[in-house]
């Protein structure tokens, strides 16, 4: 496992399409970090899934339009959006999934949604294992990203799963840092 | 020369709605810095803290709190909130086994009502949780408590915010007056009003404390800080005149000569040592730092609508140990 600083080049910085990769973030970047590990894994694969536990998907997609990353880069698995108990409209591109303590169907729905992308090189980038382990505590968290990683494999895809190091239990980086080819800090 | 800040006469809102807009741009802030699942999953169980601190430390102050007679009586700590910041509100079902309190004004409105549907949301349900924190805090045992639901919202268009407060155990549909609510005197209700919202801002720059990086928040509390105080309703002249002005409306006793402001009294320094006192030390002091990081932030955005050069900085502060505020112009027109 290597462990490298996300610098202001990380299309080259990025490893190969299906690493699985632990993107370590302090929370003063979060925001710039999200974006440019989205452009780092695009750089590498045509699209992916994007799991969200943190940022409502409509506002990460206005996020993504900004940094113009095109609006069908990410199919969305999103946990959060339907937490404040207004359930948002259907829309295309968008899964929901009730709240982010349903770790298990998150992890089918993901798994379903990468499946069906039409492309090779597919990857899922899940924000953030550190809001998940809010909700559901480390050895939940550490248990669903350990599934989840054994299905990307399978499939042959790669992952960027963000971990926000304030905001989680400290052991947390520890225990999914083996599960990774490689750590990135940003 | 010494100034006091009972000679200026301050209005009741000046200070009120500068601290709200304070949290108003923090909350925001917090927002986009954490992301809105990390809030949902944080910020509800510390406002429900929050909530039980505030009504512990007004029954503690003398409030009259019958908590476990009804769901009126377990209201009174918030009623006398909205006594304290002048929220009208009503009491349309006032029964010990359920209770609707009625608030006719939202104080955020201005603040959030043009934003997103997800964001007007979560204040609502930070709202409740402040409530749900505040009616159960004097009830011995949790599960003879009550819970709190919000339903109707002024941020989604309709004329009231109602919370409906029911009981968890059965208690009779009986009337439940809530007791007298205490007869406060205008200079207390100042006083009052100054600490909730100082305690108010200060819990959300110890929350963001807590999860961000110091040297982030420092520079969130400078850019909020600075961004109210250049939007504070100021005749701008000189430098001095303007700090001068705002210390007066914050209701500060203070000295002043050319290049500083010595504050010997400050009515939000205690509120904001309230809302931290129960941190360890260290993370205390660093949350009260950046509390009055966030007051000499709103005098350097002030004291620019004078002076686009001017900088202000603090030397010292009550809330660090200091016996008094210094805070020294350092650069700009004087």
């Amino acid at each position: 496992v290597s462990e490298a600083v996300l610098g202001s080049g990380p299309r080259t910085d990025w490893p190969e399409a299906n690493a699985i990769v632990l993107v370590v973030t302090d929370g003063a970047s979060y925001r710039e970090a999200i974006v440019k590990i989205a452009q780092a894994a695009l750089s590498k694969a045509p699209a992916g899934v994007f799991v969200t536990a943190n940022r409502p998907s409509h506002v990460l997609r206005q996020t993504f339009a900004k940094a113009q990353i095109p609006s069908d880069a990410f199919t969305y698995v999103d946990c959060i959006s339907s937490l404040t108990g207004i359930m948002p409209p259907a829309e295309e591109g968008i899964v929901h999934v009730e709240s982010p303590t349903m770790l298990e169907k998150i992890a089918l729905r993901a798994e379903r949604v990468l499946r069906s992308l039409p492309h090779q090189r597919k990857f899922l980038m899940l924000d953030s294992l550190s809001t998940l382990c809010v909700y559901n505590g480390m050895p939940a968290v550490t248990e669903m990203t350990h599934n989840l990683v054994t299905r990307l494999r399978t499939v042959g895809a790669g992952a960027a799963f963000v971990l926000v190091e304030k905001q989680a239990d400290p052991e947390l980086a520890d225990a999914v840092r083996p599960l990774c080819d490689r750590t990135v800090r940003f | 020369m010494s100034e006091a800040g009972a000679e200026a006469t301050p209005s009741r809102a000046g200070p009120r709605l500068t601290l709200l807009e304070l949290t108003a741009r923090l909350m925001q802030r917090a927002f986009e810095e954490l992301g809105e699942g990390s809030i949902l999953g944080t910020m509800p169980a510390y406002l429900e803290r929050f909530g039980r601190a505030h009504s512990t430390r007004l029954a503690a102050q003398g409030l009259p709190v019958q908590a476990s007679f009804g769901a009126v009586s377990a209201l009174a700590p918030m009623n006398q909130i909205s006594t304290v910041t002048a929220t009208a509100y009503t009491l349309p079902i006032a029964h010990r086994d359920r209770a609707v309190k009625r608030l006719h004004d939202c104080e955020f409105l201005a603040a959030f009502e043009g934003q997103d549907e997800f964001v007007r949301t979560m204040i609502c349900m930070l709202h409740e949780a402040t409530y749900q924190g505040s009616v159960n805090a004097l009830v011995p045992k949790a599960e003879d408590g009550y819970d709190v639901t919000v339903r109707s919202r002024i941020l989604f268009g309709d004329d009231h915010c109602d919370f409906d407060v029911r009981s968890r155990v059965p208690r009779p549909r009986e009337p439940d007056t809530g007791g007298a609510q205490p007869d406060t005197p205008p200079e207390e209700l100042e006083a009052s009003q100054h600490h909730f919202y100082a305690y108010m801002v200060a819990s959300f720059v110890d929350y963001l404390s807590a999860l961000l990086p110091p040297a982030r928040v420092a520079a969130i509390v400078q850019d909020v800080g600075e961004e109210v105080g250049r939007k504070l309703d100021l005749r701008p002249d000189d430098v001095m005149a303007t700090l001068r002005r705002v210390m007066r409306a914050a209701g500060r006793t203070f000295t002043h000569d050319a290049t500083t402001i010595r504050v010997q009294q400050c009515p939000q320094a205690p509120g904001i040592l309230d809302a931290t006192a129960d941190q360890d030390e260290d993370l205390a002091r660093a949350a009260r730092a950046s509390a009055c990081g966030l007051c000499c932030a709103t005098l350097q955005g002030a004291a620019r609508q004078s002076d686009p050069d001017a900088q202000v900085v603090r030397e010292r502060a009550l809330t660090l140990g200091s016996k008094e505020c210094l805070f020294r112009l350092v650069r700009g027109a004087s």
